[in-house]
């Protein structure tokens, strides 16, 4: 059967069902709070419906959904002027350490020991989320649950490739040092 | 490749976004190198850690299905012909059309019914053993003086007219803060909630507030597995939610008759 015959709102759920679930899961880690969680989903689905005629078959579903996604989130971030109140960062002190830390082997040391990881929770995880600029939480979150391409974040984020490295290196330095600070409390 | 070199390239080698030569030339090091394949071996590890802990979740299956009978049933965009929609976008410079049209389904657009939702979850419990009825006649006086007008007393003797519906008892219940008389039954042996609440109340579910002045005489909408009908009688909004279709459901709500 062609694919251009079906009509547009069958073929666009057809698009949609696969990467729905991610898209939640993508879009709760971005925000905290659940009726915004709704309304962001709501009015990215609306909103890539209404512009499914400029959507080409060629691109990635997935990819142009979760750009039209973060871009939602965005919006409502700037709306409510929130970013800066729901980020704490690592003080300075503790980020001039990080790139000696990364060097030791001590550090490696850790990681690879059995507990590291295993005694990491998922809540701790998710909250370690907090320690991260909105940019650095999007790339990280593309990476792990949406599983695309830099090119594509990118693009998502209007941004340069070369930018998209840095934040996410950083997002993951940062997510490291989250981890570690939680277990070192857990263990005092 | 030297070791700093190769330390720098962990995150971009780990999300196989480097070129063939580059990625030989790292694995050829870490061949060579035990403390720089030691720690590409840690990132993976925090990598499939965390990846794991971010991406876990189900999707809520709600959400989806009100959006996805939204896309299916407003799709007036859709249902004129390409020619045509590029003449549309044409006439009325394309971004303004888009966001009139955006505009549209949103506002027009079924949202996930709040009442809907409300009402689906305690349903659940019921289903689930977890929530039971509470008295069988008329509504105990200690527990009617805890109304304080909010609800009416009379709320607890709706019934629906149809035939094959039995009831098992009621009991009060809040959603969202709201007191609602909770009638548990069985419609042609599937267990139905009726739920009745003042129509004034309705502030508190805006979206459903906003379905039933618009004039349908009852209002639907799918929770998961779970039907919803609601109707205003009087100055009282009745609604029924159970697993079974739309058209039985919609009898049974029409079926019923004023309070009193
Ligand atoms: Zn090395």
């Amino acid at each position: 059967m062609n694919e251009g015959q079906k009509p547009p709102a069958e073929r666009f759920l057809e698009l949609l069902r696969p990467v729905e679930r991610d898209l939640e899961v993508y879009c709760r880690r971005l925000f905290w709070n659940e009726q915004e969680t709704l309304d962001a989903i709501q009015n990215a689905v609306l909103r890539a419906w209404a512009a499914f005629d400029r959507y080409h078959e060629n691109a990635s579903f997935r990819a142009w959904l979760f750009k039209i996604l973060t871009n939602e989130v965005f919006a409502l971030n700037r709306k409510y002027a929130r970013i800066a109140q729901s980020e704490f960062h690592l003080d300075a002190r503790q980020m001039d350490l990080l790139p000696a830390l990364e060097q030791a082997a001590a550090y490696t040391d850790w990681l690879l020991s059995p507990e590291a990881l295993r005694d990491a929770l998922d809540q701790d995880l998710i909250a370690a989320l907090r320690t991260l600029t909105e940019t650095e939480r999007a790339v990280l979150l593309m990476r792990g649950i949406g599983n695309l391409r830099y090119r594509e974040f990118s693009d998502s984020l209007d941004i340069p490739l070369g930018s998209v490295m840095g934040h996410l290196a950083r997002a993951r330095r940062k997510m490291r040092e989250a981890i570690r600070s939680c277990q070192r409390r857990a263990t005092l | 490749m030297r070791c700093h070199e190769a330390r720098n390239l962990i995150g971009p080698y780990l999300d196989s976004e480097l070129d063939a030569k580059t990625s030989f030339e790292i694995e050829q090091h870490l061949e060579t190198c035990a403390d720089c394949a030691r720690a590409f071996e840690a990132e993976r590890a925090l990598d499939t850690r965390l990846f794991a802990a971010l991406g876990r979740g189900e999707k809520t299956a709600e959400i989806w299905q009100e959006l996805e009978a939204q896309i299916s049933s407003a799709n007036l965009w859709s249902r004129l012909k390409p020619a045509r929609r590029w003449k549309l976008a044409l006439l009325g410079a394309s971004s303004m059309v888009s966001a009139a049209l955006l505009a549209m389904f949103i506002l027009l657009g079924r949202r996930p019914l709040d009442l809907a939702v409300a009402v689906a979850k305690d349903h659940r419990a019921y289903l689930a053993g977890a929530m039971a009825p509470e008295f069988a006649g008329p509504v105990p006086d200690e527990l009617a003086r805890t109304f304080n007008d909010r609800l009416d007393v009379r709320a607890f003797s709706t019934r629906p007219s149809i035939a094959d519906f039995r009831t098992e008892g009621a009991r009060v219940c809040h959603l969202s803060g709201v007191p609602v008389a909770w009638i548990l039954g069985r419609y042609q042996g599937i267990p139905v909630s009726l739920i009745v609440l003042k129509k004034a109340e309705l502030v508190h579910f805006p979206s459903a507030k906003r379905r039933i002045e618009s004039g349908e005489p009852v209002i639907c909408s799918r929770a998961g597995l779970l039907q919803f009908a609601a109707r205003v009688v009087g100055d009282q909004v009745v609604c029924a939610v159970a697993e079974t279709s739309k058209s039985h459901l919609e009898a049974l709500v029409a079926s019923v008759r004023g309070p009193g």
